[in-house]
Formats: structure tokens, sequence, C-alpha cells
């Protein structure tokens, strides 16, 4: 089977720290979304930026959509890989919503006419035309979110990576993006610690204990094991405790 | 202290805001705009110090471009007042060194130094108009665009751009810091000194590490450097008013270089 993405006996260590990820390996298959769990410091936000190659691997190797991650190959991926970033604030920093949507396909050499298509449709599919002139720092922290989201649609990736999208939104936003993220044919990794979004939107997790993958599996097989689930620093989600109960 | 930054932060967005109204300046093509300010610029800080009567007719600049640009005067002329101590530091041997008279008002002689003093101060204070002027109704992120379309090299336009957006992020990080320091204060009211330090060291680390992942954001969406030309609906073309524009104001700016009005007039 053709993976799309394919993590080999990853290792990476930041400057004069430990190893934040010692030996990850997996694979993710087009069109799945997959969680990566894990209780803070895990490592679930350098995985993410490994994807993108925001950081390099210290050794293994990377590969997206059969391009192995190199500095020569950085702007292939990034165009097809699109990283969505905690905090929407220092993803959003163009004078306006519209522009700040156009920045990424205007760096992509296409037409005009192209760019502001791209724009539209990215708009259009987060909800959030009435935005278009808005500047980013007067939106919600969910407007934020949907408008951080489009940016990286307008780049039509074909892997998207969000980093904890849930964190800081109010219920009824937290609801709204995750029905937004269940209508996305796309191949997602979602890394998060928020398990009851991870019971609405993926089918497989990949657990992170300490830069290592400590499961590899269907989410139900792993929110059945609670004694894993607490080694890792997580629970089981609300949602489930209620439907075992 | 809280207040002073919450009204940086509003001067900063602020610019943004005006840069969008549609007020007759906002209409003008920004390059238009920056052309004239070079010209304003050049033609004024080449006139000599003594033609200081001369110099004075150049704040007619500043004055119809902030009515242009629906931005009151007297906030252009209160932003542009901070260039003062710096300018009149640069000046201030000219006092020393300049002692010839050049002349009396009721019995008190004035010396050249005086006059090149003021003269100075004066250049400074219109510049900084011009400057603001321009940037409140084209945007700073205009103002960089047009910069790049006038064949500025991209590199330098994106710097000032991120240097301008990077002084935002600061100001933001040290509205937090103060509050947080604010909310521990309780019954005090100021700070010891190495505290300051601290805290300005704490603020570096934090603007840095925000920096950085502003960075990572523009990297992770293909920036290598260089700021996108937005097409479309933000690139306006030239129009005949931009043409207009352009040549009445290059050429009342060099009028009033080259001939001397207000001797003329006095």
């Amino acid at each position: 089977m053709h993976h799309y993405l394919t993590f080999n006996d990853i290792h990476f260590n930041y400057p004069h720290a430990e190893e934040a990820l010692r030996g990850v390996s997996f694979t993710l298959q087009h069109g799945e979304h997959v969680a990566i769990a894990g209780a803070n410091g895990a490592g679930k936000s350098t995985l993410l930026m490994l994807c993108n190659g925001l950081l390099m691997p210290t050794s293994g190797w990377v590969d997206v959509g059969g391009v192995r991650l190199t500095e020569q190959s950085l702007q292939t991926i990034r165009q097809q890989v699109g990283l969505i970033f905690q905090d929407a604030d220092n993803q959003l920093f163009m004078p306006t919503v519209e522009e700040d949507i156009a920045f990424g396909p205007s760096l992509m050499h296409l037409t005009d006419e192209e760019v502001a298509t791209r724009t539209s449709q990215a708009m259009h599919e987060v909800g959030i035309e009435h935005l278009r002139g808005r500047e980013p720092h007067t939106l919600s922290g969910g407007e934020k979110r949907r408008t951080a989201i489009a940016t990286v649609l307008a780049m039509t990736p074909s892997l998207l990576l969000l980093d904890e999208p849930t964190t800081g939104l109010d219920p009824r936003s937290r609801r709204q993006l995750i029905e937004l993220l269940r209508g996305f044919r796309h191949t997602m990794l979602i890394a998060t610690h928020d398990m009851d979004m991870i019971a609405d939107l993926c089918p497989r997790t990949i657990l992170l204990n300490e830069g290592v993958v400590a499961a590899d599996a269907p989410t139900e097989k792993i929110f059945d094991d609670a004694s894993l689930l607490e080694r890792c620093g997580l629970e089981r989600p609300l949602s489930w405790q209620a439907m075992k109960f | 202290m809280s207040r002073r930054l919450y009204e940086a932060l509003y001067l900063i967005d602020a610019t943004e805001h005006t840069a969008r109204l549609k007020t007759p300046l906002a209409q003008i093509d920004a390059r238009a705009k920056l052309v004239v300010l070079l010209t304003f610029l050049l033609t004024m800080l080449s006139l000599p110090a003594e033609r200081l009567s001369n110099l004075m007719l150049f704040a007619i600049y500043p004055i119809t471009m902030a009515a242009a640009a629906g931005i009151g005067y007297g906030q252009v002329l209160r932003r542009s007042l901070i260039i003062i101590p710096f300018v009149a530091l640069i000046a201030l041997p000219n006092i020393f060194y300049q002692r010839e008279p050049m002349l009396e008002v009721y019995g008190v002689v004035i010396t050249r130094g005086w006059i090149t003093l003021l003269a100075i101060t004066l250049r400074g204070i219109l510049a900084v108009q011009g400057v603001v002027v321009v940037i409140a109704s084209t945007g700073l992120y205009g103002t960089c665009r047009a910069m790049q379309r006038l064949g500025v090299p991209h590199i330098l336009a994106s710097q000032i751009y991120l240097t301008l957006r990077y002084i935002r992020l600061m100001v933001e990080q040290a509205l937090h810091l103060q509050q947080a320091v604010e909310s521990r204060l309780f019954s005090r009211k100021t700070l010891p000194l190495t505290l300051w330090a601290r805290l300005t060291g704490r603020l570096l680390l934090l603007s840095i590490g925000r920096g950085e992942a502003v960075g990572r954001a523009m990297a992770s969406r293909g920036f290598v450097g260089q700021m996108p030309q937005l097409p479309y609906r933000h690139t306006k073309r030239w129009r005949r008013r931009d043409s207009t524009y352009l040549v009445v104001w290059c050429s009342t700016l060099l009028l009033l270089r080259v001939l001397h009005f207000a001797e003329m007039i006095f």
C-alpha cells in the first residue's frame, strides 16, 4: 500500500536539551485522520514541525507523498503540508484576513486570478467570507482559528497538521471547529490532548510518551486501555466514560 | 503604564485603519505618494538654513496631506514633536561654533548657530510629519509594497515591514508583562530598578520567542525572505489622478525650493 507520510526512526533533539523524539516511526495513508496524543512535553508539536520541515531530524528520515524531506525539497513539501499552529495569533501576521489567506498562494507563483479564487474558496470553506476585510487581531478565538485554517487551505495541501486546535475555544466554537474538521477529506494529523475531540474525529491514535511511540492503534482500543493512558499522562474522554458507564 | 502601552497599540493599529478609509489621499496610488514624499524630503532638506521663512512654507505639504487623509493636523504635529530632542541634540553644537550675528529682534542678536538649530529642528519635524501622513494614508504594508514596486530591493522592503510588525508584537508582550506585574503590585506604586532590568530581559526573551513563532508560521507557508506582491484588489492601477497628484505636488515642491516665495511676500 502507498504510504502518504512516513516517519522512519526519527530522533530529534533541541540544542543543549534532551532528545525530544527518540526513534519515532509510523506511516499515514491517504485520507486518514490520525491523532497524536500525549501529555505536555511528549513531543507532539516537535513531531508536527518535523513533518513540515520547520525542524530537521537529527537522524532518521521523513517522506511526504514520495518526497524525502531535505533542505532542497522544503518548498515542495511545504506546499503539500499545511501546518496550523496552536496559537493562531502567531499564524496571522498580515493586515487583513483576506491578505493573510492570500499570503501563501501569492508565494506559489500562481496567477492573480488563481490567488483570488483560492482565497475566496478557502474563506467559503471555513465560513469567514464576512471577515474578509477585518484585522486579524480583532477577531474572536474561534474566528482566528477558522482564519488560521483558511490560510492553510488556500494552499490546497494534501496533508493537514493541526497543533492543539481546540485550545482556548469556548464550547460552541470548539464544537463548530470539530464539525468543520469532520467535513475535510484531507489526510489529517492532529496533535492534541483533547481526548473528546479524538473520539469524535480520529479512528486511529498514536500515543507519544516522552518522545517515544507508546502505542499506535485504533482509537477505541487505546481508550479501552486505562493503564496505558495513565502511563502517558492522559485520561479517557468524558464522553467515552459516560458511554461505558 | 498599561494605558500608555494600550495607546501605543492603538496608534499602530490606527495606522492601518486610517489607510483603509475612503479619503482622497488613500485613493492615490502609494507609489505616487512615495515619490512626492521623496521630493518633499529632498527639496526641504536641501534648503539652506538661512532661508528659514521659506522652510516654513514647506509645512503646506503635511498640512494639506493630513487634511486629505482625514487626520487632524494636531495629531500629526503631536507625533512629530517626538523628534525634537534628537534633532536638537544634533544641532546644539552649532550655537557655539556659528557665532556670527544674522539678525536682531528687539535688541537681541540672533547668531547663525541659533538659526541653524531652528532650521534643523524644523526640518526634522516636517520630515516626520511627511512620513506620518503618507504611512497613515497608505498603511505600513501598503507602503512597503509600494517601495517594492518602485524598485526598492525586496529584502529592504520586507525588513521594514517585519520590523514594524515585530514592534507591535513587542508592545503586546510588554502589555501582558506589565499587567502580570501590576496584578501583584498591591499597594506599591513603583518597582525597584533591579526588577525593571529583569522585566526588560524577560520582555526581550518573550518577544524573541514570539518573533520566532511568527517566523515559523511564515516559513511553513513558503516564505523565504520576500514579501509577496499581493495581487488583484490590493494593487491599485495607475490612474490619471495619480499622475495629476504627482505632477502638481512635485512642481509645487520644486518651485518652493527654487523660488523664494517667503522673501517675495515679506
